[in-house]
């Protein structure tokens, strides 16, 4: 195995995948599409990293989490590396419907696995999709909304994000008394959530520019406080890079249809 | 952005994070690439994922106070009487009270339109025609004794054409095509909510308590047969203002615009026996008509055989 990080048990399943064997996780649907766009999967990727999350220090301020960011950043784009890796190994030229997951054990209450799983598919046509770096391209994309971007003249470059990890601070007994029986704004909530909020995307299209992208499309914004109590949230922001390719768009002008299924 | 007022001026709202992404020259967007594909058709293009935040204080009041503003104040109230003929109360309530609480739906209505003047402004500052898919989330969040409203949407562009004020829609893709093939124009996302609260008469205390289904106790007294079924009739008429009110209060805003895209949901809260307040929410897309109604193409017909 000389991929830094894959697994002496991954590089034998790689082996056997090369050898002609394909796994993938698309639907019958999708890898029809995927097929008839010009690619042909080589095989079911993933990479994983169990993350040690450590705590921080919060203040009386609303404020991000730097540390928190950085760990939730690092251990994302360890598991998006490993996965990359095993693509390569494949020789795929990209990486479609990829999810990344984070997952808690309870033999590690501080550790927190984080998953990312795809199918690598590579080029028919024998042109190198492959990122200006090299790597295969990662996508989020389901194999009709694959279909359908090739179509539109577009390329993925990358699955990209952005991250955020926000302490929202209690308000003081103070403040609670003087506006508890009016209707008013909350001003320093409202920047303090709106300012992680655009962190977030502000990070994820930082991204997106490293890799030459004109676009990202499919762009999430998740929140979740994980096992770190209600005050303390994660904004995360993903989306898929694009670039215009070489050819024309030849997506079909559509057809208005009625359904006559009940 | 003052600490003290929520009518601040919300050139100033938008966090610098905001315009930094904004002004990065790269297209962002929140649509399928089904939508995306269709706004080809258009002649629109994706500039950038826009959103507009607010998080309010309502604030805290007691059943009293709720009461006095319901009895003196402006909105809409109905009184019922004790059909018993008591005069004094005691533990039996003489008369109940179906009122709006608009300094509540006001409050609300204030938090939902900052929160899209944001959008807006951040749509403005991206330069872009309009915004589409604009999907609404109001909640609260646990530990923050206050309401959010968060708009977000993708902000879009008409090749070609300069941008006057940014329209705002719900719809995308298909269905934003399918509008305008029809002759309508988005304007903007509305939204609204209503609130009643119930301060429940005697029968309406009896039918909502436990004993109703017994028909035991009070009821006899009451005259009610045992056991029977009947309408709590506060409770109905509430339900009925409240949705009423509601789509009064949407109308007012729509001036000569029609309303499509319309969702309707309702909730409801018991805070004691009888007494309870219901919410009505109203959202939808305000539009406007530029071109008489055209006959869209024949629709192909088709069976899946999946």
């Amino acid at each position: 195995m000389t991929n830094e990080g894959v697994p002496k048990g991954a590089s034998k399943r790689l082996e056997e995948i090369e050898k002609g064997l394909f796994t993938s996780d698309l639907s019958v649907n999708e890898f029809l599409v995927v097929k008839e766009v010009g690619f042909h999967p080589v095989g079911f990727v993933m990479g994983s990293s169990i993350y040690h999350i450590g705590i921080q220090k919060k203040f009386g301020s609303s404020q991000e989490l730097t540390k928190l960011t950085e760990a939730m950043y690092n251990a994302r784009e360890l598991a998006m590396t490993r996965m990359e890796e095993e693509a390569s190994t494949l020789g795929a030229d990209g990486v479609v419907g990829v999810r990344l997951d984070v997952n808690y054990y309870e033999w590690g209450s501080d550790a927190a696995e984080f998953v990312a799983v795809g199918t690598a598919v590579k080029a028919e046509d024998g042109k190198d999709y492959k990122t200006s770096q090299g790597k295969p391209f990662t996508s989020d994309l389901s194999g009709q909304d694959f279909w359908t971007l090739l179509r539109t003249g577009y390329v993925p470059l990358g699955l990209v994000m952005g991250t955020c990890v926000y302490h929202i601070a209690h308000r003081g007994l103070a403040q609670t008394i003087s506006s508890s029986m009016s209707n008013v704004e909350l001003p320093n909530f409202t920047q303090a959530l709106y300012e992680a909020r655009e962190l977030a995307m502000t990070r994820m299209q930082d991204e997106a520019q490293v890799l030459g992208a004109q676009g990202i499309v499919g762009v999430r914004l998740e929140e979740k406080s994980h096992q770190w109590g209600s005050h303390t949230i994660e904004f995360l922001s993903l989306g898929t890079a694009v670039k215009r390719g070489d050819g024309e768009p030849t997506l079909p002008a559509p057809t208005t249809i009625i359904s006559l299924d009940g | 952005m003052s600490d003290q007022s929520a009518t601040t001026t919300v050139a100033n709202a938008i966090p610098e994070a905001a315009e930094r992404r904004l002004e990065d020259g790269l297209f962002s967007s929140s649509l399928t690439i089904g939508e995306l594909a269709a706004l080809d058709q258009l002649g629109l293009e994706p500039v950038d994922v826009v959103q507009g935040f607010c998080v309010m204080h309502l604030g805290f009041t007691t059943q009293m106070a709720t009461l006095r503003q319901g009895m003196t104040g402006p909105g809409w109230s109905e009184q019922y009487q004790c059909p018993h003929g008591f005069m004094l109360g005691g533990e039996h309530r003489i008369w109940g009270l179906n009122f709006e609480q608009q300094r509540f739906e006001d409050a609300w209505t204030e938090g939902f339109e900052q929160a899209h003047s944001r959008l807006v402004d951040e749509a403005k500052e991206a330069g872009a025609h309009g915004v589409i898919g604009v999907v609404q989330n109001v909640g609260t969040r646990e530990g923050i004794d206050a309401r959010e409203f968060h708009l977000f949407g993708t902000a879009v562009r008409l090749r070609g054409h300069d941008a006057p004020a940014p329209f705002t829609t719900s719809l995308a893709g298909p269905r934003l095509v399918k509008l305008l093939q029809a002759g309508l124009s988005p304007v903007r996302v509305v939204a609204t909510l209503a609130e009643v609260h119930v301060y429940a008469v005697c029968t309406t205390q009896y039918l909502c308590g436990k004993g109703a289904g017994l028909g035991l106790g009070m009821g006899m007294g009451m005259g009610m047969a045992p056991s029977a079924g009947a309408e709590i009739t506060q409770w109905a008429s509430a339900e009925t203002a409240v949705r009423r009110l509601a789509r009064q209060r949407l109308r007012t805003t729509l001036g000569t615009d029609e309303l499509h895209n319309v969702s309707m949901s309702c909730d409801s809260a018991m805070e004691g026996e009888g007494d309870g307040a219901l919410t009505c929410f109203i959202a939808g897309d305000r539009v406007r008509r530029v071109a008489p109604f055209a006959q869209q193409a024949t629709p192909t017909a088709v069976l899946r055989l999946s």
